[in-house]
């Protein structure tokens, strides 16, 4: 079965052959190596949340629902220590996509993901709510992953 | 002059941004008391009381109250693991933020005043909310999420 994916900036479609028996990370993988836009991001805006444990499930009947997707989508220029990285995502996407996606495109651990944050435009810049939208933006929009200071407590 | 300092400070574009993002909304001022509802990423918020008086010299006295009777209360504290309890202080007789920008923390650690914690940037009431956001938000932290 035919899956396409328009976004609304006058690039091309793209079209992936996959079939119901193949799993969700299967089609993840191939629409990122497309680089047109995230594909976790871009799937759950029509699937819901996909968890984990999700994504090593076949697509099964699931398929109908993705035959033509269309997107907006917005340009994110992560920064990770020395390292940058762009990706494009639905302009619906929340941050935490972009946070979840930098984590495995630096290779950072998960237990070290756990403690960033997001932060616009330089790395003291605002901080991101991550449950919030990416949005709309002409521009490329330039984001930090940063380890926040530690806080001294009381324990 | 204190309420000036403060005022201001409420309308700093750094308390905005952060308003902007839903971290954080004020709920009501009375005098040097402030009532600001903190979101927590799971969808549930909790109600911080900052008692503000001797701004910018002294450090804000954070507690959480219950919002029905704005009394500080265990069920109104955001819980986690031992790495928030180390700053949130939610056991009955025993609420306080063990932090060197609060004033009850300072009155645990002395040795900590030296730090000045309070009086960093962008400004005393930002850096108190940017703290209790980061307790929140950043899932190192510690703080338990509701299950979705």
């Amino acid at each position: 079965m035919n899956i396409t994916i328009e976004t609304d900036d006058g690039t091309a479609p793209q079209t992936f052959d996959i079939q119901p028996e193949q799993t969700v990370q299967v089609l993840i993988e191939r629409i990122d190596a497309a680089g047109q836009v995230d594909g976790h991001s871009l799937l759950e805006e029509t699937l819901g949340v996909l968890p984990v444990a999700a994504l090593t499930t076949p697509l099964g009947d699931r398929l109908q629902r993705l035959k033509h997707l269309k997107t907006h989508r917005v340009c994110v220029e992560l920064h990770f220590e020395t390292d940058t990285a762009k990706r494009w995502f639905p302009t619906r996407a929340r941050w935490a996509a972009v946070h979840r996606w930098g984590c495995r495109q630096f290779q950072v651990a998960a237990n070290t993901c756990a403690h960033l944050e997001l932060r616009l435009a330089t790395p003291d810049g605002p901080p991101v709510n991550e449950a919030q939208p990416i949005g709309q933006n002409a521009e490329c929009v330039t984001a930090w992953l940063i380890k926040p200071g530690a806080e001294p407590n009381g324990r | 002059m204190v309420a000036d300092a403060l005022s201001q400070d409420l309308e700093s574009e750094a308390f905005k941004h952060g308003a902007g993002q839903a971290f954080w909304a004020l709920e009501e001022r009375r005098g040097d008391v402030l009532y600001i509802r903190l979101m927590a990423p799971d969808g549930r918020s909790y109600l911080l009381r900052l008692t503000c008086d001797q701004y910018r010299t002294e450090p804000l006295l954070g507690q959480f109250v219950d919002p029905a009777t704005r009394q500080p209360v265990t069920s109104a504290w955001p819980q986690g693991d031992q790495h928030l309890s180390g700053w949130l202080k939610w056991n009955p007789g025993e609420l306080f933020v063990c932090w060197p920008g609060d004033r009850a923390g300072l009155a645990h650690h002395p040795e900590w005043r030296a730090q000045r914690q309070w009086d960093r940037p962008p400004n005393p009431l930002v850096n108190y909310l940017d703290f209790m956001r980061r307790c929140l938000w950043v899932p190192g932290n510690g703080y338990h999420r509701a299950a979705a």
